[in-house]
This record gives C-alpha cells, sequence and structure tokens, in this order.
C-alpha cells in the first residue's frame, strides 16, 4: 500500500475523529472544510485537465494540482491580517525556488543512492523551507503546496526554454503527488516546532495575529488562572 | 531567535542527508565490481551499491554487500534461494479468496503497463553518446517491448514522457506517469532502463538470438518490497525455465523505484549503454514473449512470508506511538502525570463529529 494512501487514509480518519481539531482550528478551518478538501481531493485524482497542448505539453490534475492551488489561494485570501498574506506568498515563492534549485544541484542519483527517496526528500524540503519562510500553521501549508506547484511549473518553463519537448506535469500524482506531502509536513512541522515552543516559553503569546477564538484564552496569564 | 536557528540547521541536516553515500552520483559512465569471498566477480553495474544491498546472482545464490571501496563491493553468501520450493502460504493469505496469488485471476484482455523514468537513456553503439534529449534508445526498448506484448495478445498501456530534465527530481516526475497508468489497473507495470556495466556483463545468445539479459530492480524502502519480490521471482523462475540466462539477476537496492505504488511494480535494466541498440531491443521482447506464462499463472501463490505493505504500516505505526509517549514522558516529568495528560487530551479533543456539530462547550485551547 502506498504511503501516501495509508497518510491519506489516516488524515481523513484523525480528522472524522477530531484528533486533528486542534491543528485544523490553528488553520482556521473546520472539520467540513477540511473533509470536503480531502474528498475533492480523493474524487478529482482522477480528472487531468490539459493547458498546454503538444509538443510543449503541461498537464494539471484537479486533485493534486487545481484543487489544493484553489484551496491555498482561498486560504491566503482567508488570512487574518495582510501581512500573513504576504509571508504566505514569499514563503511560496522561497519554496518554490528551492525545491527547483535543489533539484538541480543535486546530484542526479537513483534513489537507492540517496538516505531519504527523493520523492519524500522534496516533500521535506518543501515542508520544512515552507515552515521556516511561512512560521504560522497556514502560511507553512501555503508555501509548501504552493512551492511545489511553483517548482513544477518552473521546471516546465525551463524544458521548454532549453527545446526539451514533451510532457509537463502539475499534481499529476493526484492525492499521492508530492504536493501534498510536503504541504502536510510543513503544517506538522508548524504544530510540532510551534507547540514546543510555546511550550518552551510558558503558553502561547498574545497578539493581533491570534485567532479569534483563542484571543481570549490561553497564553501565559490564561495558564496562570487556570 | 534560537528556533530559527534550530529549524535551519534542521534544512542543513536535510541538504547534508541528501547528498547520496557511497560513490555520491550516478554512474554515468563506469560500474561496479560486486565481489564474493573468493574475489569472484559476481555482478558489474553503474547502480550504485552500498552497504546492505543485496544481489539474487542468475544461479540463486544471495549476496549481501558487506563493504564498498572505490568501485569494489565485498559481499557474503547468505544462502542458496531454491526459487520452485513450495512452503506454505501465511494464513492470513487464506482467509481472503485470492489474496494468496501472485498473480490475481482476470477477465478479458490481460493490461500491462510500460514507461521509462529516464527516457534519454541511450546506447553507446547505435547512437555514439550514453544520453539523447528527449528521447533516448530507451524508448525505442520499450516500444519493442510493448509491440511483443501485444503480439502476445495483451493490451499495453504505454506512456513515452521522458520525465526531462534528469535530474535528482525524475522519479519524483515520472511517480505521475506510473500512477496515471496504475489507474487503468494493469496487471503488471514495468519501468524500462539501461545499465552502466561493461557489454560483457549483459550479452547473452538466448535460443540462437543475440540479446542482453534484464536484471530485474527491487527497492528496499518499498511497503510492496514483499509482493514486488515475489513477482519478481516468479518471473525469474518461469525465464529459467524457459529461457536460461535471460535474467541475469534481482538486485536489491535502496530506494523504492515507484513500486510502494503497488504489487508488481518492476524496474528493468534491458541491456547496457555498452551495447547496441538492437540487442536490448531483442531482450526486452525476449522478456515480453515470456509474460503469457506469467502473467496468467493464477495458481503461483506467495511463498516467501516478507513483510507486507500493513506489517511496514503496522511498524511505522509502533513506531511512531513509541518516540511520542517517550517525548510525553519526558515532557510532562512521569508517567503519572503522562497519563493525566491523554485523559485530558482524550477528554478535549474526541468532542467533534462529522460537519463540525460538536455534543459539548467548545474550548478551543
Amino acid at each position: 500500500m502506498p504511503i501516501g494512501s495509508i497518510g491519506l487514509i489516516i488524515a481523513v480518519v484523525l480528522v472524522y475523529f477530531g484528533v486533528a481539531e486542534r491543528v485544523l482550528d490553528r488553520m482556521r478551518l473546520s472539520d467540513r472544510a477540511a473533509l470536503i478538501f480531502l474528498g475533492l481531493v480523493l474524487a478529482g485524482s482522477f480528472v487531468n485537465l490539459t493547458l498546454v497542448g503538444a509538443p510543449y505539453e503541461l498537464r494539471i490534475n484537479l486533485g493534486g494540482g487545481v484543487i489544493p492551488l484553489g484551496f491555498i489561494v482561498w486560504l491566503g485570501a482567508t488570512a487574518g491580517t495582510a501581512r500573513e498574506r504576504w509571508r504566505a506568498l514569499i514563503a511560496a515563492l522561497v519554496t518554490g525556488g528551492a525545491i527547483y534549485a535543489l533539484g538541480r544541484v543535486l546530484p542526479s542519483g537513483e534513489p537507492g543512492n540517496w538516505v531519504i527517496d527523493p520523492t519524500y526528500l522534496f516533500g521535506l524540503v518543501g515542508g520544512v523551507i515552507g515552515y521556516l519562510a511561512g512560521r504560522s500553521r497556514r502560511a507553512a501549508f501555503i508555501a509548501g503546496i504552493g512551492g511545489t506547484i511553483l517548482a513544477d511549473l518552473v521546471t516546465y518553463v525551463a524544458n521548454r526554454g532549453a527545446g526539451l519537448a514533451g510532457r509537463s506535469w502539475v499534481g499529476g500524482g493526484g492525492a499521492f503527488d508530492s504536493v501534498f506531502i510536503a504541504g502536510f509536513i510543513a503544517v506538522g512541522l508548524a504544530e510540532l516546532v510551534g507547540e514546543t515552543r510555546e511550550l518552551l516559553q510558558g503558553g502561547p503569546r498574545r497578539g493581533p495575529e491570534r485567532p479569534p477564538g483563542l484571543s481570549g484564552v490561553g497564553g501565559r496569564e490564561g495558564r496562570k488562572n487556570r | 531567535m534560537r528556533q530559527i536557528w534550530i529549524c535551519w540547521l534542521m534544512v542543513l541536516a536535510l541538504v547534508v542527508t541528501a547528498t547520496p553515500t557511497g560513490a555520491h552520483e550516478e554512474l554515468s559512465d563506469g560500474h561496479f565490481e560486486l565481489v564474493d569471498e573468493s574475489g569472484q566477480v559476481i555482478l558489474e553495474t553503474g547502480l550504485v551499491v552500498e552497504v546492505g544491498d543485496q544481489y539474487l546472482a542468475e544461479d540463486n545464490r544471495l549476496y549481501e554487500v558487506t563493504a564498498v571501496q572505490g568501485g569494489l563491493a565485498r559481499c557474503r553468501l547468505v544462502e542458496t534461494v531454491d526459487l520452485t520450493a513450495t512452503r506454505p502460504v501465511a494464513w492470513w493469505r487464506r482467509i481472503w479468496p485470492g489474496s494468496a496469488r501472485v498473480i490475481p485471476a482476470q477477465k478479458g484482455r490481460p493490461l500491462v503497463g510500460i514507461y521509462h523514468t529516464h527516457g534519454a537513456e541511450s546506447f553507446v553503439p547505435t547512437q555514439g553518446t550514453a544520453s539523447v534529449t528527449p528521447a533516448g534508445g530507451i524508448v525505442s526498448v520499450a516500444d519493442a517491448m510493448a509491440a511483443a506484448f501485444e503480439r502476445q495478445g495483451f493490451e499495453v498501456v504505454r506512456l513515452r514522457d521522458a520525465h526531462l530534465p534528469h535530474d535528482s527530481r525524475a522519479y519524483e516526475r515520472s511517480r505521475r506517469t506510473a500512477l496515471q497508468i496504475l489507474k487503468r489497473r494493469p496487471l503488471a507495470l514495468f519501468d524500462v532502463h539501461r545499465d552502466t556495466a561493461p557489454a560483457s556483463a549483459y550479452e547473452v545468445e538466448v535460443q540462437g538470438n543475440r540479446a542482453s539479459k534484464v536484471m530485474l530492480v527491487i527497492g528496499r524502502q518499498n511497503p510492496n518490497r514483499s509482493a514486488n519480490l515475489e513477482f519478481a521471482k516468479h518471473i525469474k523462475r518461469v525465464a529459467d525455465e524457459r529461457k536460461p540466462g535471460l535474467i541475469k539477476g534481482i538486485f536489491f537496492g535502496k530506494g523504492k523505484y515507484n513500486q510502494d505504488l503497488g504489487p508488481r511494480v518492476i524496474l528493468l535494466e534491458v541491456g547496457t549503454y555498452r551495447i547496441d541498440q538492437a540487442s536490448a531491443q531483442r531482450g526486452a521482447m525476449e522478456l515480453a514473449e515470456l509474460m503469457p506464462a506469467i502473467l496468467t499463472d493464477v495458481d503461483a501463490e506467495y511463498r516467501a512470508e516478507g513483510r507486507s505493505g500493513w506489517t511496514t504500516a503496522l511498524w511505522l505505526i509502533v513506531l511512531v506511538l513509541t518516540i511520542a509517549g517517550a517525548f510525553l514522558v519526558l515532557s510532562s516529568g512521569g508517567i503519572p502525570q503522562a497519563r493525566e495528560k491523554i485523559k485530558q487530551f482524550i477528554s478535549r479533543e474526541f468532542r467533534g463529529d462529522l460537519f463540525g456539530r460538536r455534543r459539548g462547550p467548545r474550548n478551543p485551547l
């Protein structure tokens, strides 16, 4: 069974039973929106759209490309502050550039030569850089997914510039594409590092960027009052 | 500020671990020599070899790499594998009808899939160079294999994507091609490559025809390793009986080669860049001609029980729970405190049901 499908099933189960509620809350997503998103991704994996015809063909998968792209645009547009929106956009650009550059710079070895299989490696790179540049759960998710899609588009443009005809994909792996691996790793890291930070500093910091539902509770004072 | 440095250190660690170990680069020229305890060469291959890799040789002796120095890999004999030996099928495969079969029962024309991750791979005696963009000689070899399959009555899903450039993201791109083919639910999926070993390592005559040998490659980091290995053994068993010498052996390398996507997904090294393309095409066709015997043998059963996808998943879950448990105990200061935290977590988190209705008052923290 592919690791991607195992991961997706676990994600659906976690969302369904409310375990991932905390992560979704902090991304300002409802359980219903998350489940609809995952369902659309699964169903959309079976639909491909041709953006550019032969000889420099560019295809996008509905579940692996269009839906996640629309989803992160919506997430970005509804972000709390303009600062977060800009940070998410810049993070996506940085992540895309880093994935493309690493893909070109790192030796083109067989997967057997790598400590981590390339599929997971670029997901991890996208996730880590997405988190570092985006910082918040939401910006990290946008950067992980947007950056991976951007790297695919840059490869397409570079191939076209070099006269390398052929078919290129954006999110062609559907629900099992590295687009999602990067997005989920980014959020996972944001959660892990964010929680650890908050634990170390004695509670979440209050401020204007704190989600409305969380602004009145928690934090150092909140903990003291409990 | 310190956390940011920690994060950047994590990135650095990722980049360092991303650097290939051992020879550090795919061998575009030159090769590794695997030698047994007596110094006899058992395999020459351009695949980068690492300690722990295994090789089931043509004579069914299984070797494991114990040391690598430069291009020399020393191996120890693990065992001689009897591919025809029948062992009892695992009890859990008996519960679900058909799950013990290597090849599932099928209706209508059998379907197979063929693609190539490295579409630029070429043959020096024919193309004059080892790599031709956008389409190298390997595309013609895969085409010849597809044509041979069709002559045998198979339906073939043949995608000719080249996955350029041939950089470290090539397998990420070819994964999309593999998934497109797998949507059609083929019986088997073949990723066709060629090796960079010397010509002598792959030259063979099969029933009077000059051809190239074919090496089967199985990824070790792959939850379907057990199923794919059984399929590879099944191919070798039939080929050894009907066309001895055609299958060079089975190499078990690190990585997964997209084989996590299905139970009959195999990477083929058809010849080497030092032989002519016609020989490689003949080798691929000879293998395709065996497929009716291989892919319609619904009586073949899983004989060697290794780790299946589900057992791998189970191990992963156990590992994650162990690490999470240790983290919880350490962070909360003791087992009783950790137990209390889990109680709080369950009472707080398992409240929401589908579509956002909640049974109790919402507490965002």
